[in-house]
């Protein structure tokens, strides 16, 4: 049994800090979110799914068992009736290209076509251009913190990194290269599109999912500096979207609604002073400002990609400087402005609420001035990824 | 003459506490702040005065021991602040006749600016707030001033950004300050785009952006060109230059201290010193030394028509300092650069002065008034008396739109990327059939005039 455990599941460099972070990023949006948002035994269920769905993709090793995780984890997203079916269909194509290219994996026909499926797979999960819609489409009508936990456990990249890597040598090296412009392409897109946008949930669905999105420019360097903000940066995204997302739940419920479209200044920052700092250190880290963690990985990730293809990685400060300012003008829109005395006294963030949302903080601002533990504990697995990479690419080089 | 190692312990270690000490203070007050507890004005404001006291001292003394060294040249090597595989990021802290003198002008005018502020902002609610945010960008000017290296240039940068734009929004419960606040922060991030991509342009040619590896003759024309040109759009953000003049009146909305200290002295100046430190590689390209005297003379004409038309003090001082950065940019790209280095540190002490004198200046116009009989001579209207009606008018209409230089940048980049953003946003929407039920803001125009 534990042999057959020990074949089937695995904690390595790659997966410890994933499943330890998503961990404590799920304690703690449990703990942080407002009770009549998990109020139901569905919604309970909901949550166990991703959770379980997650950490069992996390940790296998078999491709069958990375399919099931990711599957189980997509079940309260297809599940989702206020979701359009648009969006929905988009997640369960993405379940069945995995599941159909795993398969074809498995008969050891047609790799191309098993290769072409696990990518539209990444694609479609990682919210890339042009199957981006869903995402924005769950943070608005979906339960914006149990969708955004689902986006931010990016099993894309742990199928890239247990399954195309390993499994398709010969067809990765290059196609991890097109997926990589299609990620800085997607960054960009999706900055762009945050900028008019005016309702906060999808400004945040763009923003993060223009962030997201950079995490893939470290394939394109393809080196230990690269990858190790690659996946860097895949601590910072979910630990900062975890509190953006909280933060935005916290005031919609004293709000007594969603936000809606935002015209004006709300002011509730006079009301919320402590609210409005989570909110602006966790935008600052997502933006990768200095003093936050977020600034390491992005400075990692931009050596990275424009040592390897200059031009191209341009794409990354462009779109973080949109972002800064979209997630800046969102802090403005929803904090600034005069003070809202005609909202019921509530109090700014409970213990409950204050306890996880500085928990979350500290980390990105400690990482941040301190960063080479975070540093430390990445680049093994940025090495041997690395490692991979290059002896797939020498088994392409014909006669090599 | 390559810098020399400063190996001295304790020149070392006062070299480091005048760059730390304002970033401890800020560590302090944000942990204190975050404990809930509260402090008094009078300790927040002592412990301000002590911090850019010890970093006077701490100045002094690398002044004292660089003049022992050859080259009057040190360089401070404190380890890597995190390595991975054949990339580190080095803590290396220049101090030389560039660094010395705006370092040492940081930590004086600060100092007095919270001296001064001890009493200006009495009893204001966010006077914690304030000087927070004073040490954030004290801190983030030591950092850029002292870097050995453009990485951590970008790092004291960005803090100095950060904190004006907060500062800007101080009084929030006005939605001016907020949007001023957030255009501010859109034209900084703009230009950092040049900045960025600029510092890993260099990283990407030479493996390394040491001030150092920014040498004569170390990139190509070409390459320089390149670099130069980005760099360039950096220093154009921080230092209001045309076309993103625009900004610095806008900054106005803070309160008069940090205007004073951010606007007058230090941050404007950030721009100056990247391009006089980026002088060896610009000497490498004849396009980006003729584009920095270009901006700098033509924003130096901006400014001095400009302000002309302006209606309140501080606008008027900001177009003053407009002209003299232009100026000043002009002597950079003419190889003036001792004169340069002359121009910021006096037009900052000047400037500074003008700028805190600012709020009692009617008070003090009525007592000179009154002291003359209740005659005072008007004075600045003899070079426009010289000029013929039609272009005084041309000239007036251009001072009063500001030069068109908004609407310029609202058209040539807002616009389209907003023009852009809506077709995105309404594929999307047309994509998951939501139709009219897409939030495209109600009125696009205001919104785009807020970005």
């Amino acid at each position: 049994m534990t042999a057959l455990l020990n074949t089937w599941f695995t904690i390595d460099a790659f997966n410890t800090v994933p499943i330890v972070l998503y961990t404590a990023l799920f304690v703690s949006a449990l703990l942080m979110l407002p009770r009549q948002d998990l109020r139901g035994l569905s919604v309970k269920f909901d949550y166990l799914l991703v959770f379980t769905g997650t950490m069992l993709a996390y940790c296998a090793t078999q491709p069958f068992l990375i399919w099931a995780g990711w599957t189980i984890s997509a079940i309260p997203l297809l599940t989702a009736s206020h979701v359009h079916k648009l969006s929905r269909a988009t997640v369960a194509a993405g379940c069945l290209a995995l599941g159909g290219g795993i398969f074809l994996l498995s008969t050891g026909d047609y790799p191309e076509w098993a290769f072409a499926l696990i990518m539209l797979a990444v694609i479609q999960r990682k919210g890339l251009f042009p199957l981006q819609s869903w995402v924005g489409d769950s943070f608005e009508h979906g339960d914006i913190v149990l969708h955004g936990l689902q986006f931010n456990a990016h099993l894309g990249l742990v199928i890239i990194a247990r399954i195309a890597l390993p499994l398709l040598p010969d067809l990765s090296h290059s196609s991890l290269m097109i997926l990589s412009d299609i990620g800085l392409a997607t960054a960009v897109i999706s900055a762009v599109m945050a900028v008019a946008e005016s309702r906060p949930r999808r400004v945040l669905a763009y923003v993060v999912t223009s962030q997201a999105s950079s995490i893939l420019a470290g394939l394109e360097g393809m080196n230990v500096e690269a990858i190790t903000g690659s996946l860097m940066h895949w601590m910072v995204v979910p630990m900062a979207t975890t509190g953006l997302l909280a933060v935005l739940r916290m005031l919609e419920v004293r709000n007594g609604g969603k936000l809606g479209t935002l015209q004006g200044y709300l002011g509730l920052g006079g009301r919320f002073p402590r609210l409005a700092t989570f909110f602006l250190i966790s935008g600052v880290a997502l933006v990768g400002l200095p003093g936050t963690m977020g600034f390491i990985s992005e400075d990692l990730l931009m050596h990275g990609a424009l040592e390897a293809h200059p031009w191209i990685g341009l794409a990354i400060p462009v779109a973080t400087a949109l972002n800064a300012i979209t997630i800046y003008r969102l802090f403005t829109r929803l904090f600034l402005g005069a003070r809202v005395e005609a909202l019921p006294t509530v109090p700014d963030a409970r213990l409950r609420e204050r306890l996880p949302l500085t928990a979350i903080v500290l980390a990105l601002v400690v990482f941040g001035v301190f960063p080479q533990l975070a540093v430390n504990l990445r680049s093994r697995a940025a090495e041997q990824l690395v490692r991979a990479e290059s002896q797939n690419a020498a088994q392409a080089v014909p006669g090599h | 003459m390559h810098p020399v190692p400063m190996h001295d312990v304790t020149l070392a270690g006062f070299a480091a506490t005048a760059v730390a000490a304002p970033g401890v203070s800020f560590a302090l007050l944000g942990l204190l702040w975050l404990l809930g507890l509260k402090l008094s004005e009078k300790f927040v404001a002592r412990l301000t005065c002590f911090t850019y006291v010890v970093s006077a001292i701490g100045l002094l003394y690398v002044a004292k021991g660089l003049y022992d060294l050859p080259g009057h040249d040190g360089v401070l090597q404190l380890g890597d602040w995190f390595k991975v595989g054949e990339y580190s990021f080095d803590l290396a802290l220049h101090f030389d006749s560039i660094s010395l003198p705006l370092l040492g002008m940081t930590a004086i005018l600060t100092g007095l600016i919270a001296a001064f502020s001890e009493t200006y902002m009495h009893r204001e609610p966010g006077y914690y707030r304030f000087f927070l945010l004073l040490h954030s960008f004290g801190f983030g000017a030591m950092t850029a001033f002292s870097a050995g290296h453009l990485d951590l240039l970008v790092v004291g940068w960005e803090l100095v950004g950060l904190s004006s734009v907060l500062l800007i929004a101080f009084f929030y419960q006005r939605s001016g300050p907020a949007a001023c606040g957030v255009r501010v922060f859109g034209i900084y991030r703009a230009a950092d785009i040049g900045l960025l991509a600029g510092v890993f342009l260099i990283h990407h040619y030479r493996h390394s952006a040491s001030l150092l590896s920014i040498g004569q003759h170390a990139l190509t024309a070409d390459q320089a060109t390149a670099a130069g040109l980005l760099l360039l759009l950096g220093a154009m953000g921080k230092a209001a230059q045309a076309p993103f003049s625009g900004w610095l009146p806008r900054a106005m909305e803070g309160p008069t201290p940090s205007s004073a200290i951010f606007y007058g002295a230090i941050s404007v100046h950030m721009g100056a010193y990247l391009l006089l430190r980026a002088r060896p590689l610009l000497d490498d390209s004849f396009l980006a030394l003729g584009a920095v005297t270009f901006i700098g003379v033509f924003t130096a004409i901006h400014g001095v028509i400009a302000g002309r038309a302006a209606s309140d003090t501080k606008t008027s001082l900001a177009y003053a300092a407009v002209t003299q950065l232009g100026l000043i940019f002009a002597e950079i790209g003419l190889g003036w650069t001792n004169l340069a280095l002359l121009h910021i540190v006096g037009h900052s002490m000047i400037r500074t002065l003008q700028f805190l004198r600012a709020p009692s200046m009617l008070h003090e116009h009525h007592h000179m008034r009154a002291a003359a009989g209740g005659q005072v001579d008007l004075a600045g209207t003899s070079i426009e008396s010289l000029m013929p009606v039609w272009l005084r008018q041309h000239l007036y209409w251009y001072a009063l739109d500001r030069g068109h230089l908004d609407r310029f940048l609202q058209a040539a980049f807002v616009r389209p990327i907003f023009a852009v953003s809506r077709a995105l946003l309404s594929f999307d929407a047309r994509l998951l059939h939501q139709g009219p039920h897409i939030a495209l803001p109600a009125n696009p125009k205001a919104e785009e005039a807020d970005a």
